[in-house]
């Protein structure tokens, strides 16, 4: 068996190693505590939704969704989050918030928008995901909408209207047929320990 | 107008992952809220104060 060696400076600024046994050090005791992938998805058509299932918030704690797409269609649209299979937008309320210039803008919506991608253009989500201690889905995404001189702070925060008992699946479904386009990427993390 | 589209499925405890035909109705386009331009309103507080309106 091995040793894995570091180094420790004593008052004297003098460095003295430490020794320390392979077997206590591991890959599950490094990573216990941050942050472990649960899924990535590649789109390599464009399509107008994307499913994730087989998820378990319960054991996951929360969920980090870095989720990167483009809308290749003429028109823009909302993209929107839909936990277990429930994709009636009036069950949830979505509120918004955005800077573009010297510009402010906010709304409501009944509906589970995390953020707007515009005609041809692309946009990048944040968004973390979390079951409250009632029950309720709750979510904030920070978004990076438009491209070069015309880029905006998008901020959505929402929740679902109804408890659910865990949080197995999530629907991502653009406004538009086709709107989450080739190339779009979601990763998805939780916690590891 | 419904339209003949297709999802993308992924389940993360099996890694199968499939595409599916579904139909779609997209939904009525919710209107983006204008801005408040901060700017535009500094500068109309700037005129009121040398005015002496405020």
């Amino acid at each position: 068996m091995g040793v894995v060696k570091t180094w420790q400076l004593d008052a004297h600024k003098t460095a003295s190693p430490i020794d320390h046994p392979d077997a206590s050090i591991t890959p599950v005791k490094l990573s216990f505590g941050s942050l472990k992938k649960v899924a990535e998805v590649n789109v390599t058509s464009n399509t107008t939704q994307v499913t994730i299932t087989g998820l378990d918030i319960k054991a996951d704690k929360f969920y980090l969704i870095v989720f990167t797409t483009k809308n290749p269609t003429a028109t823009s649209g909302w993209v929107s989050m839909y936990v277990e299979a429930d994709t009636t937008a009036a069950n949830y309320y979505s509120q918004y918030f955005h800077a573009t210039g010297t510009g402010l803008a906010g709304g409501l919506y009944n509906a589970a928008y995390i953020g707007h991608v515009d005609s041809g253009d692309r946009n990048a989500f944040i968004v973390w995901l979390v079951r409250d201690p009632d029950g309720y889905p709750r979510f904030n995404c920070y978004a990076m909408r438009k491209t070069g001189s015309g880029t905006e702070i998008n901020l959505n925060s929402g929740s679902k209207t109804a408890t659910v008992t865990n949080i197995t699946r999530l629907d991502f479904i653009h406004d538009v047929a086709g709107g989450i386009g080739a190339g779009s990427k979601i990763i998805i993390y939780g916690a590891s320990g | 107008m419904m339209v003949k589209t297709k999802r993308l499925v992924v389940d993360v405890k099996t890694g199968r992952q499939w595409e599916e035909e579904f139909d779609f109705t997209p939904p009525a386009p919710a209107p983006m809220p204008e801005p408040i331009n901060f700017e535009g309103l500094r500068k109309l507080l700037d005129f009121a104060k040398k005015m002496g309106w405020i």
